[in-house]
């Protein structure tokens, strides 16, 4: 320590003294003409910077090229000016609005980092890998690779939100410190050597990317990413890919980091993801974060409609054609000479072209299943889809016997899925944040009105 | 520091004065507070200090090829990184310099002196053997680092006429007593002679803490160190086979890739030096920064962490190794918790200490497997590496990834099988005591040639070999030393 001080005076007395031996002279140079590239500093897009985010949120965005904000030891490509407004208007949208909503105006002005730096290129590493940004201080967050950036490609626009949200919860951490238990989950496998690491083994061991791997830090802002950007269904996807104790650790991980949200931070996890995803949904209608992409990959194996006994359907509500065919389905049953009653309907998605209807019935105290087999054409890219008569999966009673006896209460059903052409979305639309992600249906194309959902099992 | 003492001293001496001016028997008294050793307590207090308390890491990590140029513009940039990179002497004796190391081991000499001169004249009976053989053998082992570092290199069947180190084996009572440097063999067999004579004096159970003294254990390994630069080849595998009860090896190496590879990134750094880790047999606590590189220009980069990947050893699977970084391409074995002696409660100012594993079961283990690969003993040298690898490489299932020599003499093209066996061994420990210092010590051993890649302002990379009889291989003497007759290295 004391060594320091005294290089630190040391240092302190020979730029005094430097500085004291140093002559002044006048220098003739006509300063403008020195300076060849002065910077116009009132373009349209200086003052919408200005209104949007210096005005409104002390938020300082720094796009002409300055080599101080990325280290000499790498070479950097200035941003071109025509990416500057869509990228900034991502993160406004993506970024600062769902937190400013969720968390309120005092919080993001306050904690949002003050200073944005954008650069072209990316920082390129001597692993090979390169930088898409850094969060510093818990102030600044300084994005590269902007020259590829294209508003037509929601991939892209996604990737970058992913980078902000990521750099953002880095300053989150470096103001309220994160959860210890959450860099224990998989505290053994950390290695800086991540670039070497594959996908398959990242999501093997419990991590949502090869970078999560690198170090704690790294894994929570990549764990928070993935939730808020990526979204529920792409999280649970991966965890459902994983080996046991990798989809434990990650079921583990994404409760710690909600946890760290609602406890910590005072901001409603469930609730900022529904905003966020909202934006990456509708704005930017990333295929990806979609029902029907999905139901294409088979990750929601059943809809459980359960009109009786489930209270979303009280709260969300119902469409009047489907309601009408439930109460149809119900009152068929009970009119059939059995004594049965109708507990509830699941669809269960045996695979991404298979599905059945399971009709859960009671006689008395007994509970039985009633089977009907469809198949099923989904169209990933804008969800329509069409459902006919499947084969059979068995001969048991499910499917045969007891099939064949309530088909006729069961009947509307059955007409209602196979007349229409459906698309898969997800459903209702007015959702609460806990139930969000949780439900799912379809609508008949053309008449969102008439449509079901239920309950998503996996 | 300095002024503070000095007024410590000045005042004490004033409140002496004081009290002791009635004093008839004035005369009699000792002038100051200094301890007379005069039973075996005191002994075993005073050898306890006959360790060499500043590092070795820097000047031998940064000579070697454990280290590399990161590129110009990234890292740190501290004189006792860089100039060792570029094999400059590193000048003074601040923290991590040649010269606090050779200072260092000196101080630890003459605390073994002070107590075998205390155990000549006092009649302390048999218990205070134990700590006898402790001091000849710290004294040995100062005097040995000492030589491997500043003189040429023992040869074997050499004449061994170079200028060697000052042996110490008295108080020193002089302010300046006059040295001579004798040479290397003369230097080897004076410290063989001090081993041979304490390692028969030694006991486990003379200790609250044993780890942190040379029980015969930690004696063993030493001494398998010193014969292998002797080149007496039984005698390593005597020697090192008596470092483990039993010959149960595999128990007692680092357990990498079990019980280690299971910790935390902090849980391993409190465990690694922790006493409780049955491969390290001698644990000295020392001044040092080391702890502290976390970025430097020259260190552990990009380069050398590929040693420890799939791609780094003939097993095709990587080593179980903690790999962290301090941001990009600054790599860390995080093998060093600071232990941080606060000399102010109220803030933040001490001394940083580190534990250094100065001798390991480790080391011992390959010491042996490279004297049986010289001695003939092909089978013999296999196992021991073996043994070692099965706790270092990730999922190592004995059947397929033991080394054969079918495999390690294609995998180096080296059709010698001994040659082949040598370079898989020194290629293990390479990557075992990264950040350790080790790998200087197989450097001058085995005159091997170091290659460092260097890069300009503009980011060109170029490479310049210090070859094995380039003179900077020996390190300066301290300019000090001069004062005591003792001539400095050519350059």
């Amino acid at each position: 320590m004391k060594t320091y001080i005294y290089k630190l005076f040391a240092f302190i007395f020979i730029s005094s003294f430097i500085l004291s031996c140093k002559k002044d002279e006048a220098l003739d140079v006509d300063l403008s003409k020195l300076n060849i590239d002065q910077p116009v500093a009132n373009t349209p897009l200086d003052s919408w910077l200005t209104k949007t985010f210096v005005d409104e949120y002390n938020i300082d965005v720094i796009y002409r090229y300055n080599r101080f904000y990325h280290g000499d030891d790498r070479d950097v490509a200035a941003v071109q000016v025509d990416k500057v407004e869509p990228q900034m208007q991502t993160v406004l949208d993506g970024f600062l609005l769902p937190y400013r909503k969720v968390a309120g105006v005092a919080f993001i002005k306050k904690y949002s980092p003050k200073q944005f730096v954008l650069f072209g290129s990316g920082s390129f590493n001597p692993d090979g890998s390169y930088t898409l940004a850094t969060a510093a201080a818990g102030r600044n967050i300084t994005i590269y690779d902007l020259n590829n950036f294209d508003l037509s490609n929601s991939g892209t626009i996604v990737g970058k939100l992913r980078t902000i949200h990521h750099e953002f919860t880095h300053i989150l951490n470096q103001i309220v410190p994160m959860p210890a238990d959450f860099q224990l989950i998989t505290k053994s496998t950390y290695l800086a050597t991540w670039t070497t690491k594959s996908d398959e083994s990242a999501r093997a061991d419990g991590y949502v990317t090869p970078y999560a791997s690198s170090q704690p830090g790294e894994d929570f802002a990549e764990t928070t990413t993935s939730l808020l950007v990526l979204g529920q269904a792409w999280y649970d996807n991966w965890a459902n890919g994983s080996t046991t104790e990798g989809k434990a650790a990650l079921k583990a991980k994404e409760a710690s980091v909600v946890q760290y949200f609602n406890s910590n931070l005072n901001i409603d996890f469930r609730t900022l993801q529904r905003e966020v995803q909202e934006v990456v949904r509708k704005q930017y209608s990333y295929q990806e974060a979609s029902f029907r992409y999905w139901m294409g990959q088979n990750l929601y194996k059943s809809i459980t409609i359960n009109m009786a006994s489930d209270p979303v359907y009280a709260s969300a509500g119902v469409s009047p054609a489907f309601a009408q065919v439930y109460e149809n389905v119900r009152a068929g049953i009970k009119a059939l000479p059995y004594g049965l009653t109708l507990n509830f309907i699941t669809m269960n998605f045996t695979a991404a072209d298979k599905m059945y209807v399971e009709i859960n019935f009671s006689q008395g105290t007994g509970t039985f299943l009633a089977r009907y087999p469809f198949n099923v054409a989904l169209n990933t890219t804008n969800g329509q889809t069409r459902f006919s008569t499947g084969t059979a999966g068995g001969t048991d009673a499910s499917w045969v016997g007891n099939a064949n006896l309530i088909r006729p209460g069961v009947q509307p059903i059955l007409t209602y899925l196979l007349n229409y052409t459906f698309v898969a979305d997800w459903l209702p639309t007015n959702i609460n944040a806990d139930n969000y992600n949780k439900y799912g249906g379809f609508y008949v194309l053309g008449t969102p009105t008439n449509n079901f959902y239920g309950l998503l099992g996996q | 520091m300095m002024k503070l003492n000095k007024l410590q001293i000045l005042l004490l001496a004033a409140g002496c004065l004081i009290s002791t001016a009635s004093c008839k028997k004035y005369l009699d008294e000792n002038p100051d507070n200094r301890t007379d050793i005069n039973t075996v307590a005191k002994v075993a207090q005073l050898v306890t200090t006959a360790y060499p308390r500043y590092d070795y890491y820097y000047f031998t990590e940064g000579y070697s090829d454990n280290t590399e140029d990161k590129g110009s513009g990234v890292g740190s940039l501290d004189d006792v990184t860089t100039r060792p990179y570029n094999w400059q002497d590193v000048i003074g004796d601040g923290t991590g310099s040649t010269t606090s190391y050779w200072n260092g081991c000196y101080e630890g000499i003459a605390a073994a002196n002070q107590a075998l001169d205390a155990i000549e004249k006092n009649n302390f009976g048999n218990d205070v053997l134990p700590y006898k053989g402790e001091a000849l053998v710290a004294r040995a082992y100062a005097h040995f680092m000492l030589v491997t570092f500043f003189s040429k290199p023992y040869e074997i069947n050499g004449a061994n006429d170079s200028p060697g180190i000052p042996y110490v084996n008295v108080p020193e009572t002089k302010v300046i007593q006059q040295y001579d440097r004798s040479t290397v063999k003369a230097t080897y067999e004076k410290i063989e002679k001090d081993l041979t004579e304490g390692l028969a004096l030694l006991s486990p159970s003379a200790y609250k803490v044993p780890k942190f003294h040379f029980t015969p254990a930690a004696a063993h390994a030493f001494a398998s160190r010193f014969y292998l630069f002797k080149g007496e080849w039984q005698k390593v595998v005597d020697h090192a086979t008596l470092t483990v009860a039993g010959n149960d090896f595999v128990n007692n190496l680092r357990p990498l890739n079990t019980t280690l590879r299971a910790l935390g990134n902090e849980e391993f750094r409190i465990a690694f030096t922790r006493s409780d880790q049955k491969s390290s047999l001698l644990l000295t606590e020392q001044y040092s920064g080391w702890q502290r590189q976390t970025g430097p220009r020259y260190g552990y980069g990009e380069k050398l962490v590929a040693m420890f990947g799939r791609d780094g050893n003939f097993t095709g699977k990587p080593r179980a190794d903690k790999i962290l970084s301090y941001g990009n391409s600054n790599y860390t074995t995080y093998k060093f918790n600071e232990y941080f002696f606060k000399t102010s409660q109220g803030a933040d100012i001490g001394f940083p200490y580190l534990i250094a594993p100065l001798l390991t079961v480790d080391e011992s283990l390959m010491n042996r497997a490279e004297a049986y690969a010289e001695l003939g003993q092909t089978d013999n040298a296999l196992r021991d590496v073996n043994t070692f690898l099965s706790t270092k490489i990730s999922g190592y299932n004995a059947g397929t990834d033991a080394a054969t020599v079918a495999k390690i003499t294609a995998y180096y093209a080296i059709a010698n099988p001994k040659e082949a066996i040598i370079k898989l061994i020194l290629e293990s420990k390479k990557a075992e005591f990264l950040q350790e210092g080790l790998r200087w010590l197989d450097i001058v051993r085995r005159r091997l040639t170091v290659r460092h890649n260097v890069y300009d302002e503009a980011g060109r990379e170029t490479f310049v070999e210090l070859k094995p009889d380039d003179l900077r291989r020996v390190f300066q003497i301290p300019q000090e030393a001069l004062l005591s007759g003792v001539p400095l290295n050519p350059r």
